[in-house]
């Protein structure tokens, strides 16, 4: 009994992709494709698409505040208690005799964070957006806000090249 | 005279299912009173109105269609109080872990859509769905008796589109070679990135001169943008992104194509391969869901875990092939020509006896 046209279809289309498995395995036989060239170009894909899923908007204020939380300087803070008696002595004895020197690299050390804090807080608040002049920390919100408005800027554009196409049509 | 209202989770201007609803409206409305309302419709939409603006009142006369797609907790609120017959149209709702990577949101919703499917499993008078794919689906999950019927599809709706002026002098400008089309939403199953790799080995491993032309709405803008930023690191040449475009700018590119070319790995259906058929481009895609069903012989259906290398291989046999290329464009044009909505209505409105009050 002749086979039905559906099947010599399935056969005819089984041999194309026959042919087309034996052209890949000669293409990587003969070098056109390098060994796991289709497992780089995924891996490459999934670096890609990591930078995308970590690319998130820091909590640049919250990072100021704990700046400043970790900006107080005193004597007191510099650890004097030694297991050992005599060491914790000798701690206590050096920490009064140079206590005016350790006062003044923390009054130097502080004023420093202090310009750094004024300089840093100038900084954020530039970073501000600059449409509607307010900080959005949620996670990859400034790059879907590009997105939506690298939308609306291709959609202005299709409407220019709209209009040009209907002048031309008029002209 | 009987009202029937479809009601769809969401609904867009260019979207397939508000187009397939659109022309199964046409049908309904030689019945009684017919009206399309969607949970959220896009603001360009004009024909589609709010879910809110339909009355929760049951009528004797009244039923629903309920377009399943995806998972809205309002929609289905709406739906479980409802006490009108209910027919259920399933079009699939994609799984929720192919979309973990990219969006959570988005796939608890899906999951939810899955979970909500089920439980209004007792309040469906009649189940249909547009391929036997969805149909397995839904047997899945308890549902019994579906009718597989690809209901309000147009596979020529695009025919009569005029060529777009702007897009062809584009298209001669930038897409050197045979035009490779992909059409359909930038969410991450449709993996746009295997496209992209394909067209790599194409010009730089092949040596052969192509174009590939990436259409749909940017449901997913990341999916697209990870796709975009890897064809810029490898230099590819003659990938153009077009994102949304309109009725004549993607009838202009289905009248260029050489191939259509899918890598996705999961489909209900997939209209955009019917409308290549129906223009008698072959295509290339995957053995898997419904797409060996919608294919059938009229395209290269490689094996389900397909990479690049294979991808780019079918295009390559295609392209030099020109009796491979017009048997499979006569078959898919046949093929196509079997989803035509004039025979479909009919046998809806037979099922429909089944329901009507």
């Amino acid at each position: 009994m002749p086979p039905s046209p559906i099947e010599s279809n399935e056969d005819e289309t089984a041999a194309v992709l026959k042919q087309i498995k034996k052209r890949v395995a000669d293409r990587r036989s003969s070098g056109d494709y390098p060994p796991g060239l289709e497992d780089q170009l995924d891996r490459h894909y999934r670096q890609i698409l990591k930078g995308f899923d970590t690319e998130e908007t820091p909590d640049l204020h919250m990072a100021l505040q704990n700046l400043r939380a970790a900006s107080v300087f005193h004597p007191t803070q510099i650890e004097t208690w030694a297991k050992n008696p005599f060491k914790r002595f000798l701690h206590r004895v050096t920490a009064k005799l140079v206590i005016r020197q350790t006062r003044g690299v923390l009054n130097q050390i502080e004023q420093h964070a202090i310009a750094l804090d004024s300089l840093l807080n100038l900084i954020v608040d530039n970073m501000q957006d600059p449409v509607t002049g307010t900080h959005d920390h949620s996670p990859l919100s400034n790059k879907k806000d590009t997105e939506r408005r690298l939308s609306a800027v291709l959609d202005r554009l299709s409407l220019v090249e709209e209009n040009l196409r209907l002048n031309q049509t008029r002209d | 005279m009987t009202e029937i209202h479809q009601i769809l989770v969401g609904a867009g201007q260019t979207d397939a299912i508000t187009n397939m609803a659109r022309s199964l409206r046409q049908t309904l409305q030689t019945l009684g009173p017919s009206g399309i309302y969607a949970q959220h419709p896009a603001p360009d939409v004009i024909d589609v109105q709010h879910l809110n603006e339909l009355s929760r009142h049951h009528t004797a006369s009244r039923v629903l269609i309920f377009h399943a797609s995806g998972g809205d907790p309002e929609v289905f609120k709406f739906l479980k109080s409802s006490t009108d017959p209910i027919i259920l149209i399933f079009h699939n709702i994609a799984p929720s872990e192919l979309f973990e990577n990219f969006d959570s949101e988005r796939a608890a919703l899906l999951k939810r859509g899955w979970e909500e499917l089920a439980e209004l499993r007792p309040k469906i008078s009649l189940s249909i769905a547009d391929s036997k794919y969805n149909a397995s689906c839904l047997e899945e999950i308890g549902y019994r008796n579906v009718e597989v019927l690809p209901i309000g599809i147009t596979p020529n709706r695009l025919h009569s589109c005029k060529t777009d002026q702007t897009l062809e002098q584009l298209l001669k400008r930038e897409a050197p070679g045979p035009l490779l089309l992909y059409v359909g939403q930038a969410v991450p199953h449709k993996r746009p990135e295997v496209l992209v790799q394909m067209q790599y080995l194409l010009s730089h491993h092949i040596g052969r001169t192509t174009s590939l032309a990436l259409v749909g709405p940017p449901t997913m803008p990341q999916v697209n943008a990870v796709a975009l930023e890897q064809a810029r690191r490898l230099r590819v040449r003659g990938c153009l992104f077009l994102g949304q475009i309109n009725e004549n700018e993607l009838a202009t590119l289905y009248r260029k194509a050489s191939v259509f070319v899918t890598a996705s790995t999961h489909e209900g259906l997939c209209l955009p391969v019917i409308e290549a058929m129906s223009f008698g481009v072959p295509s290339v895609a995957r053995r898997t869901a419904a797409l060996p069903d919608t294919l059938k012989d009229a395209g290269i259906l490689l094996p389900e875990t397909a990479g690049p290398e294979l991808f780019a291989e079918a295009v390559g046999e295609l392209l030099d092939n020109p009796q491979l290329s017009t048997q499979l464009s006569n078959r898919g044009k046949r093929r196509a020509a079997t989803y035509s909505s004039t025979s479909t209505s009919e046998s809806f409105l037979s099922l429909l006896k089944q329901v009507s009050p």
